[in-house]
């Protein structure tokens, strides 16, 4: 067993944090709340010439062949910088099914192109129904000649306006199971049809309900099988929930050093805060918070990445990460006191967000249920 | 990263395991196991822990110029995890065999280890650990429990109290004062090792909560302890004793024994009907079962990263600290939510008609409770997280 990283990991993690540090100060955290595209492409240039963008994809379609683990490890470090992004939406929630279910065409129209920068896309999953599962799924999508013509409502879709693809998940027949008849489609979101409605979020992301109405779709966009498109999101959710785990651990770790950083300097009673006991056993929780969920999430994308069964791991994580998340910001807060409270304060910054992070694929009351299908109740 | 185990910890799990089924009677689960303290539960445990000597496992880490076979540390936190998993006898004396062990090996001279290190091998002699004091607890460096120089030997007088075991042990090992006028308090302590035998030396058991008298007072009176029992530096006993509670807080065990109680729980649950409906359908009992994994796989991996760290031969003090206070909060918080499982039946002791997965899961509670207490408690705990771990000003 062996809880350090490689060399090659550390340096991944060191020149992100470099970058990060320089590339997205609080300010410009601050400054996406309110800009209308909720993106700096100047920074998304920057991590693309980085490499980040293909991190995970082979060579061949202009990645450099690591693993997910690794990929872990860089969204740790967008999370510490809450680093506002499509990176999520595009490389792990659409590129990562393109890759593993697109045909050799499909690999080589989006693979190299969001590995550059150049293409943006992003999921179309959840519903006003706001669950995460199979049943939720009620676009339709109808053949009609060479096309598909999806018509519905998608709710909770990141990123949808700077898009220029919708990885839309529809239902193309009512099957026996709910799981079946579900197919994936790869949409232009400039096609006919398609209309954003932004909504406002805790997190001041930029998230939209999604109409489409009568949207053509050629046949050749099917990621995957016909109906049978469900398997692939199966396969995406694992990733997709431990990347919001690395996302929140990263997140955590900066609240925990910011925290113990302001209580060894605010001097109150004559004495730093730090020296109270009620701070130091504060600090002690959120540090035993925070290093669990390090090792709860790496070990669930250990596992992952050697290609092991991992679907407990996976929900253990993203139930405790969601909350020791939630616990770690609140206790920060506490901490700061007055300070914390205020706008200009970098705290408030992460615990709104993670609440949002708490939310995404699946909260901890939700995976718990897991857990207990999965330890056999 | 990797968090796999070699082919060869595996097979050593293995080995354990096939030991502890053939060594333990095959009901020890199930209410086969002898009452603690009984003349058959001590019967039983010398053999017990004299076959764990056999197999060599006591010694295993240490070096082959002492008897061990320099085997690496995983092996012994793996027979750690499996003592805890399968409720083994007196893992209070694996673990004070440990902490003695590498206080010789640390801080021993060549005599000492030579003396001491077969008996300890051979899971034969018994230790008990004299730490604390009626007036030293937390406060580890306020022994005042004198030694004087007295030219040969060292004249000891004093009380010590909490030494388990005291009562069966051949020796002691403890922190005593001899050096009061020392500059600093943490040059006032040294260790010493003090035969049990030892004409002065009186033990009182003390009876605790769940009815078991191995705690016990340990009364020293004119007790002459020779030079040659001193350990280490004279004067730095308070040091080889912080040494020490890391090894005593590094437990495996934090994990395996809730995992151990969680498995039976989720048994229980899915067997036992309620008008007609199994319990595991009842949505507030599967959600507390599912948190109840949860923090298990948490604390195992908090588990193992300090195994690693102690692999690694790193600090061990903020980590170690961190597995402590999780680890035995996580236990009571699994006890509890078992007898809130068990309802009705949870009032039931082992022994008693009636009592649900042999009752052990109440006689836990009522021993858990000392936990967060022995070893160091859960606010020390946060202390050394928050002052040696994170680095904030001491008060
Ligand atoms: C929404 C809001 C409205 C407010 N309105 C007003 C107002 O109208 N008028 C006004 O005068 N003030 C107001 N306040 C200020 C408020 O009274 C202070 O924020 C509060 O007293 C705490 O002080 P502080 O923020 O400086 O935190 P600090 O005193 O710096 O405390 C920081 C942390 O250290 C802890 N701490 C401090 N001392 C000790 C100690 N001895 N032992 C253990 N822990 C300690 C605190 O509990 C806290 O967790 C307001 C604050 C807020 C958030
Ligand atoms: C079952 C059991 C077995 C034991 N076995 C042994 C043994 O074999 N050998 C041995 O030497 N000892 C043994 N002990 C003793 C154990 O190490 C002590 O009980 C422990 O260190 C606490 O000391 P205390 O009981 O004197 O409590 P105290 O130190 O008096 O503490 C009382 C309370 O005050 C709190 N407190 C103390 N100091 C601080 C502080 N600075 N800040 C905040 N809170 C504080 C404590 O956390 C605790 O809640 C055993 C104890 C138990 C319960």
């Amino acid at each position: 067993m062996d809880f350090a990283l490689s060399e090659e990991q550390e340096m991944l993690r060191n020149s992100a944090r470099d970058f990060l540090t320089k590339e997205c100060p609080k300010t410009l955290v601050r400054q996406m709340e309110t800009d209308e595209k909720g993106y700096s492409p100047a920074m998304w240039k920057g991590m693309s010439d980085l490499g980040w963008m293909g991190l995970v994809f082979p060579e061949q379609y202009g990645g450099s062949g690591m693993t997910f683990l690794d990929l872990s490890i860089l969204i740790e470090e967008l999370g510490r910088a809450l680093a506002p992004s499509p990176f999520l939406p595009t490389v792990v929630y659409c590129g990562l099914p393109i890759l593993a279910a697109g045909t050799e065409e499909q690999k080589k129209q989006f693979l190299p192109g969001i590995a550059k920068g150049d293409i943006i896309m992003t999921l179309a999953l959840t519903e006003p129904s706001a669950t995460w599962d199979a049943g939720g799924i009620t676009v339709k999508a109808t053949a009609e000649g060479d096309d598909f013509v999806i018509s519905g409502t998608k709710l909770f879709v990141h990123d949808a306006h700077i898009a220029n693809y919708f990885l839309v998940v529809a239902r193309t027949k009512e099957g026996k199971r709910k799981e079946d008849g579900i197919t994936l489609f790869l949409v232009d979101t400039k096609s006919p049809g398609i209309k954003l409605n932004p909504l406002k979020t805790i997190a001041s992301d930029k998230q939209f309900e999604v109409v489409f109405n009568k949207v053509k779709v050629p046949k050749k966009n099917i990621l995957g099988k016909l109906d049978h498109g469900w398997s692939i999101i199966q396969n995406l959710v694992p990733r997709a929930t431990l990347a919001q785990c690395a996302y929140m651990v990263g997140g955590a770790q900066q609240v925990l050093e910011m925290t113990v950083n302001y209580a060894k300097e605010r001097v109150q009673f004559g004495r730093p805060i730090g020296s109270f006991q009620a701070i130091q056993h504060k600090c002690a929780n959120m540090a035993t918070d925070v290093d669990g969920s390090r090792f709860i999430t790496y070990q669930a994308a250990w596992k992952l990445s050697e290609g092991m069964d991992c679907g407990l791991e996976v929900s253990m994580a993203k139930a405790w990460v969601s909350e020791a998340y939630r616990r770690t910001c609140a206790e920060g807060h506490q901490i700061h006191g007055g300070i914390g409270f205020i706008k200009d304060h970098d705290m408030q910054l992460y615990y709104r967000r993670a609440k949002a992070s708490e939310l995404a694929f699946g909260d901890a009351d939700y995976h718990r249920e897991l857990v207990a299908q999965q330890i056999g109740l | 990263m990797d968090f796999r185990f070699t082919e060869e910890q595996d097979a050593f799990r293995q080995k354990v395991r096939g030991f502890l089924a053939k060594e333990l009677p095959s009901d020890w689960l199930t209410g086969g196991a002898p009452e603690d303290e009984t003349d058959e539960w001590w019967k039983f445990t010398q053999r017990f822990l004299k076959r764990i000597g056999e197999q060599g496992w006591i010694s295993a880490t240490w070096p082959k110029e002492y008897g061990g076979q320099e085997r690496p540390t995983w092996e012994d936190a793996i027979l750690g995890e499996e003592l805890a998993y399968w409720r083994a006898p007196a893992q209070d004396y694996w673990f004070r065999w440990k902490m003695i062990s590498a206080l010789l090996l640390n801080f021993g001279n060549d005599e000492q280890k030579r003396r001491h290190l077969p008996g300890i091998a051979s899971g034969q002699v018994y230790w008990c650990q004299g730490f604390s004091e009626p007036g030293a607890g937390s406060d580890l460096g306020g022994c005042q429990v004198k030694a004087q120089d007295k030219g040969d030997y060292f004249l000891v007088n004093g009380q010590k109290i909490w030494t388990t075991g005291a009562h069966r042990a051949h020796w002691c090992f403890a922190p005593l004062l001899s050096d009061p006028d020392a500059p600093k308090r943490s040059r006032m302590l040294s260790m010493f090792l003090v035969d049990m035998k030892s004409p002065g030396v009186t033990v009182r058991r003390l009876e605790s909560l769940e009815g078991v008298a191995h705690l016990c007072e340990t009364f020293f009176d004119d007790v002459k302890v020779p030079k040659e029992n001193l350990v280490g530096e004279r004067g730095r006993g308070w040091l080889a004793a912080m040494a020490l509670v890391n090894i005593e807080r590094s437990g495996l065990g934090f994990a395996s024994m809730p995992q151990k109680i969680l498995e039976q729980l989720v048994e229980y649950v899915k067997e036992t009907k309620v008008d007609g409906v199994s319990l595991s359908q009842n949505p507030l009992i599967r959600r507390k079962l599912a948190e109840m994994a949860i923090e298990i796989q948490v604390c195992r991996l908090l588990a193992y990263r300090v195994a690693w760290v102690q692999a690694t031969n790193q600090d061990v003090t903020s980590v170690g600290a961190i597995i402590k206070l999780f680890g035995s909060e996580l236990m009571q918080r699994v006890v509890a939510t078992g007898l809130e499982i068990l309802g009705l039946y949870a009032q039931l002791v082992p022994g008693s008609k009636g009592a649900k997965l042999a009752g052990n899961i109440t006689r836990d509670y009522m021993w858990n409770l000392s936990l967060t207490i022995a070893g160091g408690t859960s606010e020390i705990q946060r202390i050394i997280i928050a002052t040696q771990g994170l680095g904030l000003p001491r008060m």
